[in-house]
C-alpha cells in the first residue's frame, strides 16, 4: 500500500480572511475601486505562489448593510473573486462573528493549517455592538492567534476600534488617503503573509519591513 | 524486539545546502529498548547539532535511570536536559533548539513514553491506536517547547506502558502535520507490516525512499519515523 494512502494530498494552508468594509462611504472618493482593484492583484500574488510550503486561501467577509460572506475561504489559486458593492451601514460586529465562526470552524481551517492571517479595512465608525462582538473573537483560543493587519481609510476612520482589533501594543494601523496608500497597504500584507509562506516555519509572525504610514504619526 | 527508523533531510534543506536537522536514534538497554526521534528547529543554527545531541542523552538517560530503580520520572527528565546540555555546549542552548520525542520499552511491552515538542507518538495496541498526545485543535503551533527553549518539566507529555504487545510509532512534524488522522491506524498497520517484516537493509531503503517521495505537494520539512515493538 502506498503512503500517499495516509497522507494529505493537499499543501498545508495559511488562510487569510478580510474584513472589508462596504458601507455607503466607500463608494465616494473610489475608495471601494480602489479596494477592489487592490485585493484582486492581492489574491493574483498568493495565486502565483507555488514555491512556499502553504497554500494560501482566501476568504472575504463584507459589511456594508449586512455582514456577510463574500467569498469562501478557499485557495487563492482557484477563487474568482467579484467586485465588492458599497452601500448601507457598518455592522462591523456583525462580520467579527462571522470571523470568528469561520476561524473556529475546524472544516473551513483545520488543524493542520497554519496560523491564519485576518486583515480589517474600514474607512468609518461601526454602528452595531461590535465591542462584545470583537471581545468574543480576541477570546476565542484560535482566533486570538491570529496574524492581524488593520487599515483605516480616510479621515473618518476610527483609529481607536482598529487598534483594539489588532491587541497589541506593538501593532500598527495604518492610514490609506487615497488609492494609492489602499494599493501599498495590500502589497505589505501580500508580502507580509507569502515570506511567511516560504518561511521554515511559516506559523511565526511575520510583517514585511516597508510598512506603509502608520495611522498613529499621523494623528 | 524490534526497532528500526529513517530520517531524510526535507527538500527545502536540499535546496539550501543545509544538513538534515532531524535525527533518530535506538538502542538496546537494560533488556528493553529505546527509540528517539528529534527535530531541530527550523530557525536555530545548530539545530542539526541539537537533534543528534537529544538522540544521544535520551539513550544515556535511559541507561543510567534504569540502573537506579525508584529514580522517578522527572529524574530521567531531568537527566535527558543535562546530558543534552552536556552535548550542546559550548554552544548555545537555545541555538541548537530540538524536540524531543522518546519511547523506552521492555520486553513485556512495559515502558515510558516522552514527549517534548512537535510530532506524533503512535500506540498500536490489539488492533487499536491510539495517539500519546492528540494534536489540540485550538492550537495551531506547537512550536515553542523544545530541549533548549522549555525550562519546565511539565512541558513533558509524559506516560507509562503497560505489558502487553505492542508497537510504538514516533514521527517528526515533517511526517506528522501531513498525516491523516483518520489514517492514524492504517498508516501503524502499515508501518507494523509491510515495512516491520522487511529484512533491515531493504527496509531501511524502502522507508527512506517513501520519506523521499512524499506525496503531500509543498511539502518541504525534514522527516523521520521510527518504530519499536515489544516483540519480534
Amino acid at each position: 500500500m502506498p503512503l500517499k494512502s495516509f497522507t494529505a494530498s493537499t499543501a498545508r494552508p495559511l488562510p487569510v480572511l478580510i474584513l472589508a468594509d462596504t458601507s455607503g462611504s466607500m463608494s465616494a472618493e473610489g475608495k471601494i475601486d480602489a479596494l477592489n482593484v487592490a485585493l484582486v492583484d492581492m489574491v493574483d500574488a498568493f495565486s502565483e505562489e507555488g514555491d512556499g510550503r502553504a497554500q494560501i486561501h482566501v476568504g472575504v467577509v463584507t459589511f456594508g448593510g449586512t455582514a456577510s460572506e463574500h467569498l469562501p475561504l478557499d485557495a487563492a489559486s482557484g477563487v474568482s473573486l467579484q467586485p465588492l458593492p458599497a452601500s448601507g451601514m457598518t455592522p462591523m460586529g456583525a462580520a467579527f462573528d462571522i470571523v470568528r465562526g469561520i476561524v473556529e470552524d475546524k472544516d473551513q481551517i483545520s488543524s493542520r493549517a497554519y496560523t491564519p492571517a485576518i486583515v480589517l479595512v474600514s474607512d468609518g465608525q461601526p454602528n452595531d455592538a461590535w465591542e462584545p462582538a470583537l471581545q468574543r473573537l480576541l477570546g476565542s483560543e484560535r482566533a486570538k492567534k491570529a496574524q492581524r493587519f488593520a487599515l483605516g481609510i480616510g479621515e473618518d476612520a476610527d483609529a481607536g476600534v482598529l487598534r483594539r482589533f489588532l491587541d497589541d501594543p506593538e501593532g500598527k494601523v495604518y492610514a490609506a488617503n487615497d488609492a494609492r496608500d489602499i494599493k501599498s497597504f495590500f502589497r505589505w500584507v501580500t508580502m507580509s503573509v507569502t515570506t511567511r509562506s516560504r518561511s521554515a516555519t511559516p506559523d511565526a509572525s511575520v510583517v514585511a519591513d516597508f510598512p506603509p504610514t502608520d495611522l498613529d504619526e499621523l494623528l | 524486539m524490534i526497532s528500526f527508523g529513517a530520517s531524510v533531510a526535507g527538500p527545502g534543506h536540499l535546496r539550501d545546502g543545509l544538513p538534515n536537522q532531524d535525527a533518530w536514534a535506538h538502542a538496546a538497554l537494560g533488556g528493553g529498548r529505546v527509540v528517539v526521534v528529534a527535530d531541530g528547529l527550523g530557525s536555530k543554527p545548530n539545530a542539526a547539532v541539537g537533534s543528534a545531541a537529544a538522540c544521544d542523552a535520551v539513550a544515556e538517560a535511559v541507561r543510567i535511570w534504569l540502573r537506579h530503580q525508584g529514580a522517578s520520572r522527572d529524574v530521567l527528565l531531568g537527566l535527558i536536559h543535562l546530558l543534552w546540555r552536556a552535548r550542546v555546549e559550548p554552544l548555545s542552548p537555545d541555538s541548537a533548539a530540538t524536540t524531543c520525542l522518546f519511547a523506552f520499552m521492555r520486553a513485556d511491552g512495559s515502558g515510558l513514553l516522552g514527549q517534548l515538542g512537535d510530532g506524533l507518538v503512535l500506540v498500536l495496541c490489539d488492533g487499536h491506536v491510539r495517539p500519546h498526545q492528540l494534536r489540540s485543535d485550538d492550537d495551531f503551533t506547537n512550536r515553542t517547547r523544545a530541549l533548549g527553549v522549555t525550562r519546565q518539566l511539565a512541558g513533558w507529555n509524559v506516560a507509562v506502558l503497560e505489558p502487553g504487545e505492542r508497537t510504538v510509532i514516533l514521527c517528526t512534524d515533517g511526517v506528522s502535520d501531513d498525516l491523516l488522522e483518520s489514517k492514524h491506524l492504517e498508516f501503524a498497520e502499515w508501518m507494523n507490516g509491510e515495512i516491520a517484516s522487511l529484512p533491515p537493509g531493504p527496509r531501511w531503503r524502502r522507508l527512506a525512499h517513501e520519506l523521499r517521495h512524499w506525496p503531500t505537494p509543498h511539502h518541504i520539512d525534514d522527516k523521520t519515523i521510527a518504530l519499536l515493538r515489544s516483540q519480534e
